[in-house]
């Protein structure tokens, strides 16, 4: 190989190890100067910042603009309730975590997701909708006048009812009834009746 | 193959991604609004980085139509001829500045305007979502009469009228993040009774407010179970209470809201006919 050549592997590899380094901690940093505790913050918080950020799964595309952490201590563990603001949506994303000190290991319990961009949500609603199964439970219950949540489901839960990937929950609570949207293919995964 | 594949040598691509130079401090503005009133709405961008940068912003146009109904899509509420956009067309650095957005409801306007604006910011780090405002807004007209109700009493008594409405729910989030919140509106009632004699004066004498929420552990879809254990409003209340000395006789109960879409009352009284 020419020394040239070389040379011109090893500059394109620093430039690209260079660019890698520079999008995580540039990203990291950006989400850090915007978390806010409620309170005084417990010990180690840099670290437990960190894990939660990490865990974090703000919608495609989106960031979150502001992080709220509220803590309480339970024997040697931290119980976590995180609030994720993004500038697309008027819900917030909403995550319960539990932290060991001991083990330095952050776990999530529960969550969630309607922090998605309300153009989003307009179509995953009308995609619901026009499921034949839906509008008939619907236009038989007065409570289909009412508005639905929308939620992210995650593709571990997805994962059990249709297939590993994201999917949108469509519920109407008055009317105990909710689809299960994929969005790639506009089309209602499962139905739920709670009558 | 597609691609020829030389000897002794790579192919790699690099991907460099740097923060938004722009940050958009006004996530959203919508909520209800009045047919026939007007609104002003205020987007706020600072500019973070060492440089001018031009802006450009209006409405996207992949918003004609909102689509949600049991039978395909809606037509929005308005045009978008409804909603003037004013502002600078460059960012200097450092500096913040503000994009007017100017409302005028059309009076005939029904529905719902779900869009979005297109800041048009000029930055390659600029990902999807990330250059744009997003609007919704719900077009409301207060009623200007009355509802009425006539009922007998059978003999002279009290009368207790209740009225409730569920104000919160789903507007819970708009009307606490709307960027106009100063504008919030409490949903309020014009309650008369009139009864043979004439009208006579009602005396509030109960306001409450109640709600109630679910920790996702019953009467939720499975694929929902993730949420068990969360906070989660499902309904809420504001209720007046109003008493009043009656004779017996017919009597007529007028109540107009203001602010609620939806109410409902009860009249309690002794032996009617």
């Amino acid at each position: 190989m020419k020394n040239s050549t070389a040379l011109s592997i090893v500059l394109l590899f620093a430039l690209l190890v260079t660019a890698i380094s520079g999008c995580v901690v540039g990203a990291d940093d950006a989400s850090k100067e915007n978390i806010v505790w409620v309170g005084t913050p417990p010990a180690k918080n840099e670290d437990v910042e960190e894990k939660i950020i990490q865990h974090m799964i703000p919608y495609a595309g989106t960031e979150y603009g502001n992080i709220t952490i509220s803590a309480s201590k339970e024997n040697d563990k931290l119980r976590l309730h995180v609030s994720g603001v993004s500038a697309n949506s008027m819900r917030p994303d909403l995550y319960d975590f539990t932290y060991d000190y001991d083990k330095n290991e952050l776990i999530r319990v529960s969550y969630l997701l309607e922090a998605i961009p309300e153009s989003v949500r307009g179509k995953a609603i009308g995609i619901a909708m026009q499921n034949e199964q839906i509008r008939e439970i619907l236009s038989a219950d007065m409570g289909g006048s009412s508005i639905p949540s929308v939620k992210r489901i995650l593709p571990e839960t997805a994962e059990k009812f249709y297939e590993p990937k994201i999917l949108l929950s469509v519920t109407w609570k008055d009317s105990s009834v909710s689809a299960l949207v994929d969005m790639d293919t506009r089309e209602v995964a499962e139905v739920w009746s709670g009558n | 193959m597609p691609y020829p594949d030389y000897i002794n040598s790579m192919h790699f691509s690099v991907d460099v991604w740097t923060p938004p130079k722009i940050q958009i401090q006004t996530p959203y503005i919508g909520g209800r609004v009045e047919s026939g009133e007007t609104y002003d709405y205020e987007i706020k961008l600072e500019n973070i980085a060492d440089k001018d940068i031009s802006i450009d912003p209006k409405i996207n146009e992949n918003n004609r139509m909102y689509d949600y109904g049991p039978y395909g899509s809606m037509s929005a509420a308005f045009e978008d001829n409804a909603i003037t956009i004013t502002g600078p067309s460059v960012v200097k650095a450092g500096e913040t500045v503000i994009v007017n957005v100017h409302l005028e409801v059309p009076d005939d306007s029904k529905g719902r305007y779900n869009g979005a604006i297109d800041l048009g910011i000029d930055d390659p780090s600029i990902r999807e979502w990330e250059g744009e405002v997003q609007m919704n807004f719900e077009v409301w007209t207060q009623p200007t009469e009355p509802y009425t109700k006539t009922f007998t009493t059978g003999a002279d008594d009290t009368i207790t009228i209740e009225i409730s409405s569920n104000p919160f729910s789903e507007y819970a989030y708009g009307m606490w993040m709307d960027s106009n919140t100063q504008d919030r509106k409490e949903p309020s009632f014009d309650v008369t009774l009139e009864g043979e004699s004439g009208e006579v004066e009602m005396t509030l004498v109960k306001t409450t407010y109640s709600g109630s929420v679910s920790l996702g552990m019953s009467n939720f879809p499975p694929w929902e179970v993730d949420s068990t254990g969360i906070y989660q409003d499902i309904s809420s209340s504001y209720v007046e209470e109003y008493s009043v000395s009656g004779a017996a006789g017919d009597w007529t109960l007028g109540i107009l809201p203001s602010n609620a879409d939806m109410f409902s009352y009860t009249i309690a009284f002794g032996p009617g006919e």
